[in-house]
C-alpha cells in the first residue's frame, strides 16, 4: 500500500484555501461525501467503522457541569487596589481599565475549538460517546455533554469518528531540528506525514517537541530527557569504570550523611570533599538523587540483567531500550523497576546452541506487560522513510502497537504504550498522552479504531489547532473518502495527487 | 565677355565685391551673434534636458502619450503631456516614436564581484570595499535596462552593508565612485542559515546590539549624574546665574540629534570606523565658542562594537537603516517573527531565495497581511510534490505585498531575459502594472531609495530607458539609456 503511494505522492498543500483555488466541483463532492458520512452516523446511531470496544460508553469521566463561560471582563485584574493607589479619580480609573481590557481582548482573544459527536478515547479514563471536547488556547478546557460552546469557537463535527490523544513517538528522526524551537521546518512534508500518522509529540535527540505545523509557538515540551549510559558486556572496562563511579559516589553520600550527623554534636566536623564530582560522577549523583533517568541500550538477557542489577543496587530510574530478550528476564526487570522501549516486530531467531531461553518474538511486549513493566512502543525505524515493505517507520507507529496486540498485549495497553505510558516514560504525562481537562489539546481523530489496519487519521490537532485535515491534504485524501470503509477505490489515483482535480 | 569699365577694373572695391563683402560680414556677424546668443542660452539653461517621446510611463502616476520629461541637473523637474513649458533653448532629445520609462533597479546583486563569503555577524563590513567600478563591465546591465544596482556582501549570518550604484557615470568621469554611488549604506544584508543555527545567530546578534545600547545608556546616566553633581558644586561655589545649565542641556540634545541625523551620504566618513570624529570637533568648537572653562569633560560614549553597529542603528530607529532578510523556506518567516517579536517593528524587506522545493505558498497570506516588501525571482514553479504551477509573484502581489523581481543570476543572459520572464508571469496572471513596478519602483522602495528612484516624478533621478515600443513587448528593443540626464548607452543599430 505504501509503495505506490509514496512513489507518486503528490502533495498539494497544507491549507487549501490560500494555496490552490479548488474548483467548485471538488467542494461539492467533498461536501456530499461529508453529508453522507454524517447521515450514516445519525441513521445507524453507531459511529462509522466503530468496533465493539469503542461502541460501549463508559461514564467514568467526571463531566464538568455545563457552565457558562467565565466572563473575560471580570478577571482578577479588573479589581483595583483602591487602598493603595487613590491618586486618580474613580471615573478616570475606570476609563483606563476599560481601555486596557479592550486592548487585551483585541490582542489575544481566546482561541476555542469544539469537537463534537465523536467517540472519545481518553486512554486514562475510559471511552465515552456523545461528549464534546472544548479546548481553549491550546489546552483542554472542558469535556462533557451539552457544553456551552462560545460563539467564536471553531467547531469540528467529528460525528462518526474517534478521538484519541495525540500519539507520542519515543524517538524520531527528521521531524524536528535540534533545538526544536530554533530550526524546525514547520511546513515540512515529513511533519505532515507524521501528523497523518497521528504523531503529535516526538522525541528528537534528548528533547521532546511537538508537530506544530504552521507555527513555531510551543514546539518544545521538555529538554534534557535522559542521560544515556553504556553498560554493555562488550565493553568491560567502561562497565567497571561506571560501577566504580557509582560506588565512589555512594561512598560520598555515606560520608555526607555521616558528616551531617556529626555536625549536630561536633561543630568542627569536616565536610567531605566534593570537588571531584563532575562528569560521570555528577551523572551518577544526579541519578542516585532521582534527578535524571538513565537509558541503556540492552537487548541480550545478560546485558538487561546487568543493567537492572545496577539500577537496583544504586537505586536509580532506568529505561531499557530494545529489550528484545526482555521476556526471558522480565521478573528481574520488574523487580528493578525499569521501563522498556520495545519494538514488537523485532524478531530474533532462537539460538539452539544456548541452553537458556533466548530469541525474541512478537510476544515480547505482552510478556513484559504481564510482569508490570511500563512499556513504550516505537517502530524499528524512527524516521519517516519510503523503504520497508510492511511499513516499519514512524508512519506506522499505531501499526507497531497493533502487532503487539497480535502478540497478546491487551488493546488498551498497546494504546497506552504509544500515548500515556510513553509520555510518562518521558516525564511529560502532565501535558500529553491522554484526554483530560487541563492537558494539551493534542488529538488524533481517526475514522476507526486506532489500531485497526484500515484506520487513517481524519484530522490531527496540536495545541488546539487543526494541523492535518485528510480531505484538505492530497496525501491520503483519495483513500476512503469521508471515512467510508466501503467506498470503492478511486479509479483515477494519479490525477488526484497531481492536483488535476483542484 | 563684357568690357569692364576702367574704374571698375582699377578699383578693387568693385560694386560686386562690395556687396559680397557686406554679405559675408553680415553673415559672419549674424552667425557670431547666433553663436553668442546660443552660448548665452546654454549658459542660462545649463543642465536642462528635455525628452520628448510618443509615450511616457511614469510608473507612479498616469501615462502620457505623447509626453515630455524635463530634467534639470540630472533630476526630473517636470513630467507631462505635450503642453508643458520648458526653456526653448534647453537640450532637446526627441525620442520620436520611443516609449520612455524609468530605469530598472536591481535590489541585490553580486554582478562582477568575486565570490567572497563571510559568515557570522559582520555589520562592520561594507560592500563598497569590494566594488571597484572600473573593473566591472556594466554593459550587460545597461543593455538590459538596469540603471541602479544594489550590491550586497555575500555570505551567511549578517554579511554586511549593501550599497547602491548607478550602472554608468557621465562621459568625462565614467568610473568616479563618488559620482556613481547612490547610497553607501542602503540596507544591512541579513542572510541567516535557516535550519542550521541561523535563528540563533540572528537572535544573539540582536541581543548583543541591545546590550550595547544598554551600555551606552548606562554610561550616559552615570555621566549625567556626575554632571549634575559638578553643577551643584559649581553653583554652590560660584553662585552664578544658571545660564551655563541651559547651554549644557542644549549641547547634549544637539549632540544626540546630530548623531541620529547623520546624513546617509556621509557614509564614506562613517565607514572608516571613526564614528566620533565628525561629532567631536564640532562639539569642541561649540564649547570653545561659548564656555571652555565650564565644561572640561564631555560625554564620551563607550565604543559600540562596530560589528553590531548597524543593528544598534536599527533598534534605535536611526533614519534610513533597514535590513534585507533572506528566507530560504516558508518556516523561516515564522522563526524570523519569533526573533523579531520583541523588537518594535524593525524595517526590513524580504528576499525569498528560490530553491527546488520552495514552499512560500504557505506564507503568502501572512506576508500580504503585513504588506511586506518582498524580492523574488520572476519564475513560476510547481508546488512541492505536485505538478501544480504556482505564480508566486502574482499571489504575493494580490495578497498585498510590494513585490520586486530579482534576475535569476548575475549573468548577461539572465539579465537580458528579465523582461521575457516578466511576460511569462503576466501570461500566468500578473498584472502589467505590477510587472513594471516590480522592476522599478518596488525594488527602489525595497532598498530604501523610493524617494529617489523608480518612477518619473519631480525630484527623482533622471534615469530613463528609451524603448522602441512597449517595454513589455519582446519586439520592442531598448534603444538608449539615460542616467542622471546623460545618455550613457545607445544600442548598436546593425
Amino acid at each position: 500500500m505504501t509503495m505506490p503511494l509514496f512513489k507518486s505522492q503528490r502533495r498539494v498543500c497544507g491549507c487549501d484555501s490560500d494555496v490552490v483555488s479548488r474548483r467548485l466541483l471538488g467542494h461539492a463532492s467533498r461536501f456530499a461525501a461529508w453529508m453522507m458520512a454524517m447521515l450514516l452516523g445519525v441513521l445507524v446511531g453507531v459511529p462509522v467503522g466503530s468496533n465493539a470496544a469503542s461502541a460501549q460508553v463508559i461514564e467514568s469521566i467526571d463531566a464538568p457541569d455545563p457552565k457558562p463561560e467565565p466572563k473575560p471582563e471580570e478577571g482578577d485584574d479588573a479589581e483595583p487596589d483602591d487602598s493603595k493607589k487613590s491618586d486618580k479619580t474613580e471615573a478616570g480609573k475606570k476609563e483606563d481599565e476599560s481601555a486596557d481590557e479592550e486592548e487585551d481582548e483585541e490582542e489575544d482573544a481566546d482561541r476555542y475549538l469544539a469537537i463534537t459527536g465523536a467517540v472519545i478515547h481518553t486512554v486514562t479514563a475510559g471511552d465515552s460517546f456523545g461528549k464534546t471536547i472544548l479546548t481553549k488556547n491550546g489546552k483542554i478546557d472542558q469535556i462533557g455533554y451539552d457544553l456551552d460552546i462560545p460563539e467564536e469557537a471553531e467547531r469540528l463535527d467529528a460525528t462518526g469518528f474517534h478521538v484519541y490523544p495525540g500519539l507520542v513517538a519515543v524517538g524520531s528522526r527528521g521531524l524536528l531540528a535540534s533545538p526544536p524551537e530554533d530550526d524546525t521546518n514547520v511546513y515540512a512534508l515529513n511533519m505532515t506525514l507524521a501528523l497523518a500518522a497521528g504523531v503529535t509529540t516526538a522525541v528528537n535527540g534528548n528533547s521532546v517537541g511537538k508537530m506544530t505545523y504552521g507555527s513555531v509557538d510551543d514546539i518544545i515540551v521538555r529538554r534534557e530527557l535522559f542521560t544515556s549510559l553504556k553498560y554493555s558486556s562488550r565493553q568491560p572496562t567502561a562497565r567497571r569504570k561506571l560501577r566504580e563511579a557509582f560506588e565512589k559516589v555512594r561512598q560520598y553520600q555515606r560520608d555526607l550523611e555521616a558528616y551531617e550527623e556529626e555536625k549536630k554534636t561536633d561543630e568542627d566536623a569536616e565536610e567531605p570533599d566534593n570537588k571531584w564530582i563532575s562528569g560521570q560522577y555528577k551523572t551518577c549523583l544526579q541519578l542516585m538523587k532521582h534527578e535524571v533517568t538513565a537509558t541503556f541500550d540492552a537487548n541480550d538477557d545478560y546485558d538487561i540483567v546487568a543493567c537492572c542489577q545496577l539500577a537496583e543496587r544504586y537505586n536509580f530510574k532506568a529505561v531499557i531500550k530494545g529489550a528484545t530478550e526482555g521476556w526471558t528476564v522480565a521478573s528481574q526487570m520488574a523487580r528493578a523497576g525499569v521501563s522498556a522501549i520495545v519494538t514488537p516486530r523485532t524478531t530474533v531467531a532462537r539460538d539452539s546452541r544456548s541452553n537458556r531461553p533466548n530469541g525474541s518474538s512478537i510476544e515480547n511486549a505482552a510478556i513484559l506487560h504481564r510482569h508490570g513493566i511500563p512499556l513504550a512502543i516505537v517502530p524499528r525505524t524512527t524516521s519517516i522513510t519510503l523503504w520497508g515493505v510492511a511499513g516499519t517507520d514512524l508512519l506506522h507507529l499505531a501499526m507497531e502497537a497493533a502487532f503487539a496486540v497480535r502478540g497478546g498485549l491487551p488493546q488498551d495497553a498497546a494504546i497506552r504504550a504509544i500515548t500515556i505510558d510513553a509520555a510518562r516514560l518521558l516525564g511529560i504525562d502532565h501535558r500529553v498522552g491522554s484526554i483530560e481537562v487541563g492537558k494539551d489539546a493534542d488529538f488524533v481523530i481517526t475514522d476507526g479504531d486506532l489500531l485497526h489496519y484500515m484506520t487513517l487519521a481524519r484530522w490531527t490537532i496540536v495545541n488546539g489547532r487543526i494541523v492535518y485535515d485528510k480531505d484538505a491534504d492530497s496525501l491520503f485524501e483519495h483513500i476512503r473518502k469521508g471515512g467510508d470503509r466501503d467506498a470503492p477505490p478511486p479509479d483515477d489515483y494519479w490525477p488526484h495527487r497531481l492536483g488535476a482535480g483542484q | 565677355m563684357k568690357h569692364t569699365p576702367y574704374n571698375a577694373r582699377c578699383n578693387p572695391m568693385s560694386e560686386f565685391r562690395m556687396t559680397q563683402l557686406i554679405k559675408y560680414t553680415l553673415m559672419a556677424a549674424l552667425a557670431l551673434a547666433l553663436v553668442a546668443t546660443t552660448a548665452v542660452a546654454e549658459d542660462v539653461h545649463k543642465g536642462f534636458v528635455v525628452v520628448k517621446a510618443r509615450r511616457v510611463i511614469t510608473v507612479s502616476g498616469a501615462e502620457f502619450s505623447p509626453g515630455i520629461v524635463v530634467i534639470e541637473n540630472g533630476k526630473i523637474s517636470l513630467v507631462g503631456g505635450s503642453k508643458i513649458e520648458y526653456p526653448p533653448t534647453a537640450k532637446m532629445i526627441d525620442a520620436g516614436r520611443a516609449t520612455v520609462m524609468p530605469g530598472f533597479v536591481h535590489p541585490r546583486t553580486r554582478f562582477g564581484l568575486a565570490d567572497y563569503r563571510r559568515s557570522g555577524v559582520n555589520g562592520d563590513q561594507h560592500v563598497t570595499d569590494e566594488v571597484y567600478l572600473s573593473e566591472i563591465d556594466f554593459e550587460p546591465m545597461l543593455e538590459s535596462g538596469y540603471t541602479t544596482v544594489c550590491y550586497i556582501p555575500a555570505g551567511d549570518g549578517i554579511p554586511g552593508v549593501a550599497a547602491a550604484y548607478k550602472t554608468a557615470g557621465p562621459k568625462d568621469s565614467p568610473d568616479d565612485e563618488e559620482d556613481r554611488l547612490v547610497e553607501g549604506s542602503s540596507y544591512l544584508a541579513v542572510s541567516p542559515k535557516w535550519g542550521s543555527k541561523g535563528k540563533k545567530t540572528l537572535r544573539d546578534a540582536l541581543k548583543k546590539a541591545e546590550d550595547e545600547i544598554e551600555k551606552v545608556k548606562k554610561a550616559r546616566e552615570e555621566w549625567d549624574k556626575k554632571q549634575e553633581e559638578n553643577k551643584k558644586k559649581a553653583e554652590a561655589e560660584k553662585k552664578k546665574n544658571d545660564k551655563p545649565k541651559d547651554e549644557d542641556g542644549d549641547g547634549n540634545g544637539e549632540d544626540k540629534a546630530r548623531r541620529h541625523r547623520r546624513s546617509d551620504h556621509t557614509f564614506r566618513v562613517q565607514k572608516d570606523g571613526d564614528e566620533e570624529p565628525p561629532d567631536k570637533p564640532k562639539n569642541g568648537d561649540k564649547n570653545g565658542e561659548k564656555k571652555e572653562a565650564d565644561k572640561p569633560e564631555e560625554f564620551k560614549p563607550p565604543k559600540i562594537d562596530p560589528k553590531h553597529q548597524p543593528l544598534v542603528d536599527l533598534i534605535e530607529k536611526k533614519e534610513g537603516s533597514r535590513m534585507m532578510i533572506r528566507l530560504t523556506r516558508a518556516s523561516a518567516l515564522l522563526h524570523l517573527d519569533d526573533v523579531l517579536e520583541q523588537y518594535d517593528e524593525l524595517p526590513y524587506a524580504l528576499y525569498l531565495a528560490s530553491s527546488f522545493r520552495s514552499d512560500y505558498h504557505h506564507i503568502v497570506e501572512q506576508l500580504g497581511e503585513r504588506e511586506a516588501m518582498v524580492a523574488i525571482r520572476p519564475e513560476i514553479r510547481n508546488l512541492p510534490n505536485t505538478t501544480f504551477r504556482y505564480n508566486l509573484t502574482d499571489r504575493l502581489d494580490r495578497a498585498g505585498c510590494t513585490v520586486s523581481t530579482v534576475p535569476f543570476a548575475d549573468t548577461r543572459v539572465e539579465l537580458m531575459r528579465v523582461r521575457e520572464r516578466m511576460l511569462d508571469l503576466m501570461r500566468a496572471g500578473l498584472s502589467r502594472k505590477t510587472a513594471i513596478k516590480s522592476l522599478t519602483l518596488n525594488p527602489a522602495e525595497a532598498i530604501g531609495l523610493g524617494e529617489r528612484l523608480g518612477s518619473l516624478e519631480k525630484g527623482k533621478d533622471g534615469d530613463l530607458l528609451f524603448f522602441s515600443g512597449d517595454p513589455l513587448d519582446l519586439n520592442s528593443q531598448l534603444e538608449r539609456v539615460m542616467i542622471l540626464g546623460n545618455i550613457v548607452w545607445t544600442a548598436d543599430k546593425d
